[in-house]
This record gives C-alpha cells, sequence and structure tokens, in this order.
C-alpha cells in the first residue's frame, strides 16, 4: 500500500506537467501546420510545373493543328483554283454550237457525196451492162459460154447423183445383212435360254420333293420322340411324389424332439434363477449397514478437523498483526529516502528539457524564417504569373477576334463557292440536256436523211433488178 | 498477240505454261491473323479461297464460328494469297501466317516460291523494263528496295515453272552481263541509303491496285523517261493509323479521304523520292504534271499521257499518289524514308 503524505507535491507537480505538456502539443502543432505548408508549397510548385509542361504540350498540338489548318487551307485553294481551271480546259475543249453544225454540214455532205460516188459507180456498171446487153456478138459468145457451162454443171451434178445413189444402196444393203446376221443371232439366243430355263425347272423340282419327303420324315421322327418323353415325365413324378413323403416324416420327429428338450432346459433355468435372486438380496443388506458406519466416522472426523482450523486461524491473525506494524515503520523510512530521489529525477529532467525547449524553440525560429522567405518568392513569382496571365490572355483574346474573322471568313469564301458550284452544276446540266437534245436532233435528221437515200437506193435497185430478172427470163428462155 | 512489255525491246519468251481452268470448287484454306486494335489481341482466322467464283469465308478459330460469310471480294485474288502475304478485307488487314491444310500447303508451297534478285550498276537505269519483264513472266513482287546503287527485289511466283535463270539470261543478253543477279534474301537486311537533297525532292506513291496489277515497271519506266531521278525507293505496307497520319492533310479537303486511306492500306504500294534534273526547285509541280488530274476521266480528256490517265480506273485508284503542296515534299519524303 502507497504511503500517505504529500498529496499537494505530486497535484502540483502534476499540473506544471501538464501545462508543459500542452505548450508542447501547441508548438507541436504549429510546428506541424508549418511543415503542411512547406509539403504544400513543394506540391503545388509540382503541380505548377506539371500544368506549365501540359499547356507547353498543348500549344505545341495548337502550332501543330495551325500548320495543319494552314497547309488544308492552301490544298483547298490549290485543288480548288486546279478544279476550276480543269472545269474550263473541259469546256473549252467541248464542242461550239457552230462548231457542231459546221461538223454536221460537212458530214452530210461528205455522206452525200458517198452517196452521189455510189450512184455514178451503179451507173456506169448499168451502163455497161446495158452496152454488154446490147452488144450481140458479145451476147452470143456469152450464151454459148453459159450453156457450155451449163451443160457441164448438170452432167456433173448427174455423175454426183448416180454416185450418190450407188452408194446409198451399196449402205442398205449392208445394213440388210447386218441385220439379218442380228436377227439369226437373236433368234439361236432365245432358243438356248428357253432349253437352259426347262432344265432349271426340272432341277427346281427334284430338290422340292427331296426336301418334302425329308419333311415328312422328321415330323413323324419329332412325334414318336414326344410320346417317350411323356412317359419318361410321368415315372419321375411318381419318384419324386415318394421322396417328398419320407422326408415331410422325418421332418416332424425331429421337430417333436426339439419340443422336448426345450421344456427340460426351461425348468432348470427357473430354479437357478430364484437361488441366485436371494443371495443377492442378502449381499446388499450387508453393504448398506458397512456404507452408514462409514459415513457416521466421517462426521466425527470433520468436526475435529473444524476446531483445530479454527485454533490455527487465530494464531495466524496474531502474527500478521505484528507483521504489519514492523513494515509500516519501515514504509516511512523508505518514503523520505523516496522523496529526495524524486526531486534530483525532477530536476535533471527540468534540464533535459529546456535544453530540447532551447533546440526546438531555435529550430522553429528556423523554419519561421525560410517559410517567411518561402511565401515572400511565392508572392513574386504569383505577381510575374499575374502579370503573365494578363498579358497572355490579351494575346488570347486578339487571337481569338483573329480566328474567328477567319472562321467568319472561311465561312464566307465557303458560302459563296457553294453557290459557284451549284450554279455551275447547273449550267453543267442544262448543258448537257441541250447536248442530248441536240444529239437526238442530229440523229434524226441523220436517218432520215440515211432512210430518203436509202428508198431512192432501193427504187433504183428494183428497177434494175426487174430488168435483171427480165432479161434473165430471157436467157432461160433461150436456153430451153 | 505479244505481251504488253514487248514494246520496251525485250524480246523475252514466255517461259510459263499457260494457266489451266481452276477445278469445279477448289477450295484453298490459310490461317490469317488480324490485330484487334480496340481490344489489343491478335485475333486468328481461317479464311477460304473458293477458286471456281473467287469468292471468301472466314471462319474465327477461337469462337469457333463463322466470322464472314462466302461472299465475292474482288480486292482479294489468288495471286495475293501466300504464307507471309497481306491482304485487306473489309478494312481489316489480315497477314497469312500459315496454310491451313495440307493441300493448300501442297499447292502454294509450289506456287509461292520466293527468290530474290539484284539490278546492278548501270541496269539500275533500266529498272522500270526489269520490274515489267519480271511481271510479265508470272511473278509477284514481294518486297522491293533501292539499297546502294543497287536494287533488290524479291520476286514470288512458282519457280517449277518458270525457270529464274532462263529469265535472267534473256534479260542480261538485253542490258549486259552481269546487269541483274540472282542474290539470297540477306540482301534486304543491308543498310538502307541515306536520305539526302530531302529539300528538293518529292514523293511518289505507286497505289497498291496498281502493285497488283503489275503496272509497277511500266510505271517506273515512264517517270524515269520523264526526267526525274530516283534517289530512294522502297515497298511499303501501310497500316490504317499511318495512312491516315500521312493522309490527313486531305481530311475535309476531298471527299475521297476515307477511300484513299482505305486503298493505301489495301496492299504493298512502292514510295519512290524524286527529284527533277531540269529543274530541281520545280520538282513537285512537275511531277503533278506528269501525274495529271486527280481524276483519271478528267486526265483522260486533259493529260492524255499523264500517269492517272493511262493507269488510273477511278477517283479512288488513281494509280498514284503525289505531293500536292510545294513545301510538303520534304514533309512526305521524310515520313516515308527517314520516319517509316
Amino acid at each position: 500500500m502507497a504511503p500517505r503524505g504529500a498529496p499537494d507535491y505530486l497535484i502540483l507537480k502534476r499540473r506544471k506537467a501538464e501545462e508543459d505538456r500542452r505548450a508542447y502539443e501547441g508548438y507541436t502543432r504549429s510546428n506541424f501546420k508549418a511543415e503542411t505548408n512547406a509539403e504544400w508549397e513543394i506540391r503545388t510548385q509540382g503541380v505548377i510545373e506539371n500544368t506549365q509542361t501540359k499547356q507547353r504540350y498543348e500549344s505545341i498540338r495548337r502550332a501543330d493543328q495551325q500548320a495543319l489548318d494552314i497547309r488544308r487551307r492552301k490544298l483547298a485553294e490549290m485543288l480548288g483554283a486546279e478544279q476550276a481551271m480543269f472545269q474550263y480546259q473541259l469546256e473549252s475543249l467541248a464542242e461550239a454550237p457552230e462548231q457542231r453544225k459546221a461538223r454536221m454540214e460537212s458530214r452530210a455532205k461528205e455522206l452525200k457525196d458517198k452517196r452521189e460516188q455510189e450512184r455514178l459507180e451503179f451507173v456506169r456498171q448499168q451502163y455497161e451492162r446495158q452496152w454488154r446487153l446490147a452488144c450481140d456478138p458479145l451476147r452470143e459468145l456469152e450464151s454459148k459460154a453459159i450453156l457450155r457451162a451449163t451443160n457441164a454443171a448438170r452432167a456433173y451434178q448427174i455423175g454426183e447423183k448416180m454416185k450418190a445413189l450407188e452408194m446409198e444402196e451399196e449402205e442398205n444393203r449392208a445394213f440388210d445383212e447386218l441385220w439379218e446376221r442380228d436377227r439369226q443371232a437373236k433368234l439361236g439366243r432365245e432358243g438356248r435360254e428357253d432349253e437352259a430355263r426347262r432344265m432349271m425347272d426340272m432341277e427346281h423340282k427334284m430338290v422340292l420333293d427331296q426336301q418334302v419327303a425329308e419333311l415328312h420324315d422328321s415330323r413323324a421322327a419329332e412325334r414318336e420322340l414326344s410320346m417317350e418323353e411323356a412317359e419318361m415325365m410321368k415315372v419321375q413324378w411318381e419318384i419324386e411324389h415318394q421322396e417328398a413323403a419320407k422326408v415331410e416324416a422325418l421332418r416332424r420327429e425331429v421337430l417333436e424332439n426339439a419340443q422336448k428338450e426345450l421344456h427340460e432346459f426351461n425348468k432348470q433355468k427357473r430354479q437357478q434363477l430364484s437361488v441366485s435372486v436371494a443371495e443377492e438380496r442378502e449381499a446388499d443388506l450387508m453393504r448398506l449397514q458397512a456404507q452408514l458406519d462409514a459415513e457416521k466416522a466421517e462426521e466425527q472426523r470433520e468436526v475435529m478437523a473444524r476446531e483445530a482450523m479454527q485454533k490455527e486461524t487465530r494464531l495466524f491473525a496474531e502474527h500478521m498483526l505484528k507483521q504489519k506494524r514492523a513494515v509500516a515503520s519501515r514504509e516511512a523510512e523508505i518514503a523520505v529516502a523516496q522523496k529526495a530521489e524524486l526531486d534530483k529525477a525532477w530536476e535533471k529532467r527540468l534540464a533535459v528539457w529546456g535544453q530540447e525547449q532551447e533546440a526546438r524553440e531555435k529550430l522553429m525560429a528556423q523554419v519561421l524564417h525560410e517559410r517567411k522567405m518561402q511565401v515572400e518568392r511565392k508572392l513574386q513569382d504569383v505577381k510575374i504569373d499575374k502579370s503573365k496571365q494578363a498579358e497572355a490572355r490579351v494575346r488570347l483574346e486578339d487571337e481569338l477576334a483573329r480566328v474567328n474573322q477567319i472562321e467568319a471568313q472561311k465561312l464566307e469564301e465557303g458560302r459563296q463557292t457553294r453557290l459557284e458550284h451549284s450554279a455551275l452544276l447547273q449550267n453543267q446540266i442544262k448543258e448537257k440536256a441541250f447536248q442530248k437534245a441536240a444529239a437526238q436532233f442530229n440523229k434524226a435528221q441523220e436517218r432520215m436523211a440515211a432512210e430518203r437515200a436509202e428508198a431512192a437506193y432501193q427504187a433504183m435497185l428494183h428497177d434494175q433488178m426487174s430488168k435483171t430478172s427480165a432479161s434473165m427470163e430471157k436467157y432461160t428462155s433461150t436456153g430451153t | 498477240m505479244l505481251p504488253h512489255w514487248a514494246c520496251f525491246g525485250f524480246h523475252v519468251t514466255l517461259l510459263a505454261p499457260p494457266l489451266q481452268a481452276p477445278k469445279e470448287e477448289t477450295r484453298y484454306a490459310f490461317v490469317v491473323e488480324w490485330y484487334d486494335p480496340s481490344a489489343s489481341l491478335v485475333r486468328k482466322y481461317q479464311l477460304i479461297f473458293y477458286t471456281a467464283d473467287g469468292t471468301l469465308e472466314m471462319y474465327d478459330l477461337k469462337n469457333r464460328r463463322t466470322f464472314l460469310k462466302r461472299c465475292d471480294y474482288p480486292g482479294v485474288g489468288e495471286k495475293d494469297l501466300f504464307k507471309g502475304g497481306i491482304i485487306t478485307v473489309y478494312s481489316r488487314q489480315l497477314t497469312v501466317v500459315e496454310y491451313a491444310d495440307s493441300y493448300t500447303a501442297s499447292v502454294f508451297e509450289k506456287k509461292a516460291q520466293t527468290t530474290v534478285a539484284v539490278v546492278t550498276g548501270e541496269a539500275i537505269a533500266s529498272m522500270g523494263r526489269v520490274i515489267d519483264a519480271f511481271n510479265s513472266s508470272g511473278f509477284v513482287i514481294s518486297e522491293l528496295a533501292l539499297l546502294q546503287g543497287e536494287l533488290a527485289l524479291a520476286l514470288t511466283g512458282d519457280l517449277s515453272s518458270i525457270s529464274f535463270s532462263d529469265l535472267l539470261a534473256q534479260i542480261n543478253s538485253q542490258l549486259g552481263e552481269g546487269a541483274v543477279v540472282e542474290a539470297t534474301a540477306d540482301v534486304f537486311s543491308a543498310p538502307k541509303p541515306q536520305v539526302f537533297d530531302i529539300d528538293l525532292s518529292t514523293l511518289l506513291l505507286i497505289r497498291p491496285h496498281t502493285v497488283k496489277a503489275g503496272l509497277l515497271g511500266r510505271m517506273v519506266d515512264q517517270v524515269m523517261g520523264s526526267g526525274f531521278r530516283v534517289l530512294n525507293m522502297k515497298m511499303v505496307q501501310l497500316s490504317r493509323p499511318n495512312a491516315q497520319e500521312f493522309l490527313e492533310v486531305y481530311k475535309g479537303v476531298v471527299p475521297e479521304y476515307a477511300d484513299w486511306v482505305e486503298e493505301l492500306t489495301s496492299g504493298k504500294g512502292v514510295a519512290l523520292q524524286l527529284v527533277n534534273d531540269a529543274k530541281p526547285e520545280a520538282t513537285v509541280m512537275a511531277l503533278r504534271e506528269l501525274c495529271g488530274a486527280h481524276d483519271p476521266e478528267i486526265a483522260t480528256h486533259l493529260h492524255p499521257h499523264s500517269l492517272r490517265a493511262q493507269y488510273g480506273e477511278n477517283k479512288t485508284k488513281n494509280a498514284v499518289h503525289c505531293t500536292d503542296l510545294p513545301e510538303d515534299g520534304p514533309l512526305e519524303v521524310d515520313y516515308f524514308f527517314t520516319l517509316l
């Protein structure tokens, strides 16, 4: 048990320690705040650098995109100009209506000249033919030549016809001979097949007769066998019946013997059981008496032991009181010595705390100084950044205004280009429709001119042909 | 009828036998890979090519289901299908990584054998004719690079039906002994020539459809014959982001931008760094003049001898891309020969 005395000293010491503790915690908290601020500064610097890197990257990307846009714009302008130039060149390649008319006229003239040439050539031929027909000696010679050629051709034709007839005759003979040979062969084959079929039928009949006879024999043998089997079964059943009666008699005898033996055994068993029950009852009474004696002796022993214990306890209490008194006097001496030691230790601890406090204050002053420097630097940086941002914003606004202007200009240009394109397309469609109609008209004109020329030509040809056929009829009549 | 390269003065006998008509419903199966940019995964498909009607079918090997039903896709032909080849099907760049069955392997390993030829020395001036001779003999040019004064070509074709040594002998008899020699694929790992004269040069990109059609040689020959000197040359397979980046200046300017991107990624094209010897400062405009209008139909009327008029099909497949803005020449050359 702790000694009583000097509670005020301990309480005061405890309070002082608690105050010191609170002061220490205050310093620690302020240090922690300073550290957190310093960390925040360091981290924020990283974030700022990262943001600056991102901005730099974005600015490079924007510059690339702007360069690409410029290239695209240049390319679009170039391709547009080229397209316009091609359009112009294609249009200049297309035929003008006057050129087309001149070309069609020249073509019509060419066709007309061609027809005229053909007509003149035909007329020349006809005149020549007319002259030939009008020239009697020439006609006579010609007719003789025609007659000779006709005779020769006729003789050749007759010879060819005779040859064909002979060949046909020969072929017919050969085919007749082949047909007859084939017919004879077929007849012989049919006869041989009939004979073979008859022989086969006879063989089948013999085999079937033999099979029917064998079937009859086998059925008779089966009937005899079944009758013999029935006889044997009857004898067998009789023997089995007698055997069963013998077995039943033997079984009944054995059962009677067994019942007798069981009655004897039960009787003996009942006698043994009554003797053993009487013996067990006597033994139980003896064991109960012995147990009651033992319990009585145990109670006497316990009373004696309780008395001895009370006596022992009293002696122990007296001895304890003596010892407590001795211990109290010894503890008072120890408390005095302990107090001296505690004071000494307290002084030592105060000295250590003073040193630590001094070091902490020095560190705090250093940290605060550095922090002040950082904050000043930071403020300067912020001022510089703000001025830079203001400049950048001004530049960005200028750039944005310029981009908006360019975009508006581009949109206007695009609109103008679309309008031009649509006008161009409509012109092309109209031009194409006009060209198509003109082509159809030209084709119709050409077709009608060709039909007219063809009709004139056909008429002339018909006349000449009728003349020719008339003269040919003349030849025919002269020939016959 | 004479082959079209006969007009260049070559008298090379056609060594390849005439192609046999394909059997009914013959199908070839390939394993192809596609890099899915949204999932950052390489996906594997089985691509089936039906020779009877030239149709394609794709099967997703991982999910075990049909990915693309059998359909007609004219952009992909039998010649484009070989191990290592890159094809584009509906905006997806597919790399043929292996043959999916033994039948296809047996047919294509014979058909798509690769050899390397190097055009040396003075024959560089006739490289267009050499390329055209190879194309006309049935070879497909699968790689091309201009090295230190030499042009290396990787040729893919059926070496069992084309006698490569005889073809080389015939070309050398026209251009001089040793003009074109056979080499190994190691030549492509040789150091590339330094890019110089960027400021005065311009870029000509021969589009994939023209390379596929075997017109590369004729176009190179025409370009060189028009007073341009080839400073650098290489075959490139552009990915979609690269093509978009390269053509970004045309985005929003020409309506064919998306189709051009699609076309440039559809196969391998050939990039040339050119300079006009007569007027180096006007190289870009001179090449534009040689290329003609963007629309081959307009070019046919206005510039009938231009590259686009002769080899272009429509506004998208207009044979070539050339630098349009004079200040873009160095940018585009730098992009292809330094950045890529």
